[in-house]
C-alpha cells in the first residue's frame, strides 16, 4: 500500500495537465501513487498522461469534480490523500514536509500549507475577478491538504449535487464534526494557477450567500453523520 | 405572520431539518423534526393558528399545544430568527407523521460549534499574513 495517493481530477485541462505531473513526479517523497480521473475531457487529456506510465488513468462520462474526487478516492490505496487539481503545481517538497508533519504528530489528521496563485499569461487579459482572486489567500484550501484516508471513511466523500464549493463544504464538515482543522505548514507548497476557466471565476467568489449555502450543506451533513452509527463511503454523505 | 430575518440569519431545509444560520455571530440554531416542519411553515407565511390547526390533527397532539406553538414562536422572535411577514393563505399546512418521529415537542437549539468557520469566509475575510481563523480586522 502507497503511503500517499494522490488523486488528479481532470476535465479538459490537458493543456496544463503535463506540467503539473511533472511537479508531482519532482517530489522529494517517493512512496506514493498517482491517479489521473478524467472526467469526460474531450481534449487530450488521455494523450498527455500517456507520457507518465507511472501514473493510474481512469475515464468517467462527464458528472463534475466531486464526482471524480470521489472516483479517486474510491480507487486509491494510501493510507493518505492528496489532491492535486490538473490546472496547479506542487514545490518537491510538499509531500516530504506533510508526511513528515503527520508522522510527528499522530493525532492530526489533516495538515495543509500555505498555497499561492499565480498566472503566466498576459496580464492585460485578467479581468477584474481573476486579479482579485490572484491576491486571494485561502489558507484551508482542500487541494493544499494531506489527509489520512480514515477521515474519508469517517465523513464521507465530496457531495456531487455541488458544482462549486465542494472542497469548502468536505472541509465544513470535518470542522463541524470536531477535526482539528488548525494544523497548516506555513509555506508555500501549492502553487493555484489563475487564468480564464477557473471553477471559482466561473461561479462568483463573492457571494455570500453562496458560501452561506456551501456552509448550511456543510452543517446538515455534519449533523446527519452525528445522529447515524452508519459510516458513510466515499461519493455518500 | 413571519417570515426569516434575512438581515441576520440564512434559512436552509434539509431532510426534514432546519437549519437557520446567523451570519453575524456564526451560530446557527436547529431544531427537532417537529420543530423544523413547525418553523418551516411560518417562515413561509402559514399563519400559527393554520399552523395549530394542522399539530391538532396529528394522533397523540397534547392538550398544550397551543401553548407550545406560542412559546417556540416566541423563542424564534426573541432570537432574531423570525420577524413579522405577508400572510400566504396559500401554502399548504399539512404536516406528516414523519414529523414525529423524535416526539411531539417544539425545540430551539443553538449551536457554536461553526462559528470561527462561519463568521470568516476563508475565501475573502481572512488576514493572508496570519491565516485561519483570523479575520481580517474589518
Amino acid at each position: 500500500m502507497p503511503r500517499i495517493s494522490v488523486i488528479v481530477p481532470c476535465y479538459n485541462y490537458g493543456r496544463f495537465l503535463s506540467e503539473c505531473l511533472e511537479s508531482l513526479f519532482a517530489q522529494t517523497f517517493r512512496d506514493f501513487e498517482v491517479l489521473v480521473v478524467d472526467d469526460g475531457s474531450e481534449d487530450y487529456t488521455r494523450e498527455a498522461v500517456r507520457n507518465f506510465p507511472a501514473a493510474r488513468y481512469f475515464y468517467q462520462e462527464h458528472h463534475g469534480i466531486s464526482s471524480a474526487r470521489n472516483r479517486g478516492l474510491r480507487e486509491a490505496g494510501g493510507e493518505c490523500i492528496a489532491f492535486l487539481d490538473a490546472d496547479d503545481l506542487w514545490l518537491p517538497d510538499k509531500l516530504e514536509k506533510q508526511a513528515a508533519y503527520l508522522d510527528a504528530h499522530p493525532e492530526c489528521n489533516l495538515v495543509f500549507t500555505r498555497m499561492e496563485n499565480f498566472y503566466d499569461g498576459d496580464p492585460a487579459l485578467l479581468t477584474e475577478t481573476a486579479l482579485r482572486l490572484l491576491n486571494t489567500a485561502e489558507p484551508l484550501y482542500l487541494p493544499s491538504a494531506c489527509i489520512r484516508s480514515v477521515l474519508f471513511q469517517s465523513y464521507g466523500g465530496f457531495r456531487e449535487e455541488l458544482p462549486h464549493g465542494e472542497d469548502t463544504e468536505w472541509v465544513m464538515r470535518a470542522g463541524v464534526c470536531g477535526e482539528d482543522l488548525g494544523n497548516l505548514l506555513e509555506e508555500v507548497l501549492y502553487r493555484r494557477r489563475i487564468h480564464g476557466g477557473n471553477i471559482t471565476l466561473t461561479h462568483n467568489p463573492n457571494s455570500a450567500r453562496e458560501y452561506l449555502k456551501i456552509a448550511a450543506a456543510a452543517i446538515h451533513s455534519a449533523r446527519k453523520l452525528k445522529r447515524t452509527p452508519e459510516k458513510p463511503s466515499a461519493g455518500r454523505t | 405572520m413571519y417570515r426569516i430575518n434575512e438581515s441576520k440569519m440564512y434559512y436552509d431545509m434539509a431532510d426534514g431539518q432546519a437549519i437557520v444560520i446567523n451570519f453575524v455571530t456564526g451560530m446557527y440554531y436547529g431544531s427537532n423534526l417537529l420543530g423544523s416542519a413547525v418553523l418551516d411553515r411560518l417562515q413561509a407565511g402559514v399563519s400559527p393558528n393554520s399552523v395549530l390547526e394542522a399539530l391538532r390533527g396529528l394522533p397523540g397532539c397534547p392538550e398544550d399545544m397551543g401553548e407550545q406553538l406560542d412559546a417556540f414562536i416566541a423563542e424564534l422572535i426573541s432570537r432574531e430568527i423570525l420577524i413579522p411577514g405577508p400572510t400566504n393563505a396559500e401554502e399548504c399546512c399539512l404536516i406528516g407523521g414523519e414529523a414525529l418521529e423524535d416526539g411531539f415537542f417544539l425545540t430551539v437549539d443553538e449551536f457554536a460549534e461553526a462559528q470561527d468557520l462561519l463568521l470568516a469566509d476563508p475565501v475573502h475575510d481572512v488576514d493572508a499574513s496570519q491565516g485561519w481563523p483570523v479575520l481580517r480586522e474589518d
